[in-house]
């Protein structure tokens, strides 16, 4: 795979998202860091979102021609428009930053390096999502004969399509076959990643807790090189990023159209993102005055998931997640959770010590801690419990293959409530606009 | 003494993991950088072993793409994942389960038409496409 190829799949994305940061209101004045992080996230909800849809409702065909209209016309459309510049105000610089560059940057270079050079290994990549994305490539369309028809042997031909149509464009567009090219869309979520927690820690906890938990982030295992993380094909970190950026900027109260795009694509990239999506929608909800400024989040969701329900209407489930029927028995097994998670919190193969040290942070800083983001994990977790409860695989196995992957998908959030906890362990007050209590935290800060 | 305890739970943070992972990516830094630029088919027989790399080879040059086939297991473990996405989007037939032996091969009808035959066997093993016609 040559570089120019590699580039090309990125900037794919990269490109459209960075312009519709320069489009939308309420993330154009941001620091050209965060416009990446967000701009990829943007980028791959547009291009991948909008083939998504046009080739289940229109039979729009998934060629290079158009991809590249797609992916062209948000830049058009910046490059026409040029809004008035904001002047983003120039911080001075701080060497402290330098630390979660250097450790996130040589973190990130291993991982891009890793998946420029080898091919997919990750069990679940293989099995769903990389196959998934080799079939929709085949046939030009999210409707593939081989997804739809229960003739075919696939897994999970109903789990939502987003990120194996991302994985189709690049290799269209790219002209290639090579596999290691859908490697790197997901790699490219690491620095995103990394990128946000640092922006949505420093509002929170100042700048000596942003740079320590994105240096620390960069350092987990679990995230930066097992294959359940941005190293494999697995929609769980995407997730995390598309759930978590919204969800915080909701809070955050920094307008409603990026969240909005980002709620409909964590809904169409993995099955638990919609009630994950409604979860983080209703937690906003609670103070009146969000409800009429909610709406269009609110309608995103409804549409993304309407969508989703068409396109899954159409193809014969097979080879998926089995669920037993709601029952008593079901609450004693999710008590039966509580020690296999307990051992993945504590699997130091794929999470260091991060776990304990949180637990640790929280207890001391619980006084800071956000009710909004405790209550939103909070659901979370209540969801994760009802799962496990309902699927018919043992519940040691289950929560084993799994926890390790949800906790991927809450991490942005989590690792908001740590910055909360250590701004206050010393005693610093809770940042203004009541992190605590209301929806709101410093504005202008990312 | 709080902000000790603050600059403490910090560095806690921040070396949580650090233990742990910093050793695995240097490595992957080396390795990755040792391998960038190798040749997909290279990369393939290096991850995977030759004899399974080139038997996918085989397979991809003899069907064509929209191909339809049987996917048999007959190894201990689930290969036949790792098969069906090497040949995808060749299309492997869904015949009551995926886990099908060659032992439950001669019991079940096989489908209408059918022409081929893949036979996963393991992880690191060369795969083989048979003639449906041929397979008893």
């Amino acid at each position: 795979m040559s570089v120019p190829t590699a580039a090309a799949a990125l900037l794919l994305f990269l490109a459209p998202g960075f312009a519709l940061t320069g489009l939308l209101p309420d993330v154009r004045g941001r620091a050209l860091p965060v416009r990446l992080a967000l701009g990829w996230l943007l980028g791959l909800a547009w291009v991948a979102g909008m083939l998504y849809a046009l080739s289940h409702l229109l039979q729009v065909a998934l060629s290079g021609t158009a991809i590249g209209i797609l992916a062209a016309l948000p830049v058009v459309a910046w490059l026409a428009t040029r809004p008035s510049r904001r002047t983003v105000r120039r911080r001075r610089f701080r060497p402290l930053v330098l630390v979660p560059l250097a450790i996130g940057g040589i973190a990130s270079a291993a991982l891009f390096l890793d998946a420029a050079a080898n091919p997919v290994t990750d069990w679940d990549g293989r099995m769903t999502w990389g196959a998934h994305a080799r079939h929709i490539r085949a046939a030009r369309s999210v409707d593939a004969d081989t997804l739809r028809n229960g003739r075919y042997l696939v897994f999970h031909p109903r789990y939502p399509a987003l990120l194996p149509v991302a994985q189709a464009a690049a290799l269209e567009v790219t002209g290639s076959e090579d596999e290691r090219l859908t490697r790197l869309l997901y790699a490219a979520f690491l620095p995103c990643f990394l990128t946000l927690v640092f922006a949505f820690s420093a509002p929170r906890g100042g700048l000596l807790v942003a740079c320590a938990l994105t240096s620390a982030a960069a350092l987990l295992p679990q995230l930066t090189y097992d294959s359940w993380g941005a190293a494999g094909l697995e929609s769980d970190l995407p997730l995390g990023c598309f759930l978590g950026a919204s969800f915080l900027l909701l809070v955050q109260r920094r307008g409603v159209s990026t969240p909005a795009f980002l709620l409909a694509a964590a809904v169409l990239t993995k099955s638990e993102g919609l009630p994950l999506a409604i979860a983080a929608l209703a937690v906003c909800l609670l103070p009146a005055r969000n409800r009429r400024r909610l709406l269009a989040p609110a309608l995103a969701i409804v549409l993304a998931a309407f969508f989703l329900w068409t396109w899954r209407a159409g193809i014969t489930d097979r080879m998926t997640d089995a669920y037993a029927a709601p029952s008593l028995a079901a609450l004693g097994r999710a008590a039966g959770a509580l020690r296999p998670s307990l051992a993945a919190f504590l699997d130091t193969q794929r999470w260091g010590l991060f776990w304990p040290v949180a637990a640790l942070i929280l207890l001391m800083g619980r006084r800071g801690l956000s009710r909004p983001l405790l209550l939103f994990v909070a659901l979370a977790l209540v969801f994760y419990a009802g799962a496990w409860a309902l699927h018919t695989t043992a519940i040691e196995k289950i929560v084993e293959r799994t926890l390790s992957r949800f906790l991927l998908q809450l991490a942005l959030p989590a690792l908001a409530l740590l910055s909360d906890a250590l701004r206050t362990v010393d005693g610093t007050p809770r940042p203004a606009g009541g992190a605590g209590g209301g929806l709101g935290a410093p504005r202008n800060t990312i | 003494m709080k902000r000790r305890a603050r600059v403490l739970l910090v560095l806690l943070a921040v070396l949580s993991a650090a233990p742990f992972s910093v050793p695995t990516l240097l490595a992957r830094l080396l390795e990755g950088a040792r391998h960038a630029g190798e040749p997909l088919l290279d990369a393939r027989r290096r991850v995977h072993g030759a004899a399974y790399a080139d038997g996918i080879e085989r397979i991809r040059a003899a069907l064509p793409e929209n191909a339809e086939y049987l996917l048999v297991e007959a190894a201990d473990s689930p290969s036949f994942i790792w098969v069906q996405y090497d040949l995808a989007p060749r299309r492997p037939l869904l015949v009551g389960e995926a886990f099908l032996t060659p032992a439950r091969l001669r019991q079940i009808p096989r489908p209408k038409g059918l022409e081929w035959i893949v036979v996963a066997r393991g992880a690191r093993e060369a795969p083989q496409l048979l003639r449906a016609a041929e397979v008893r």
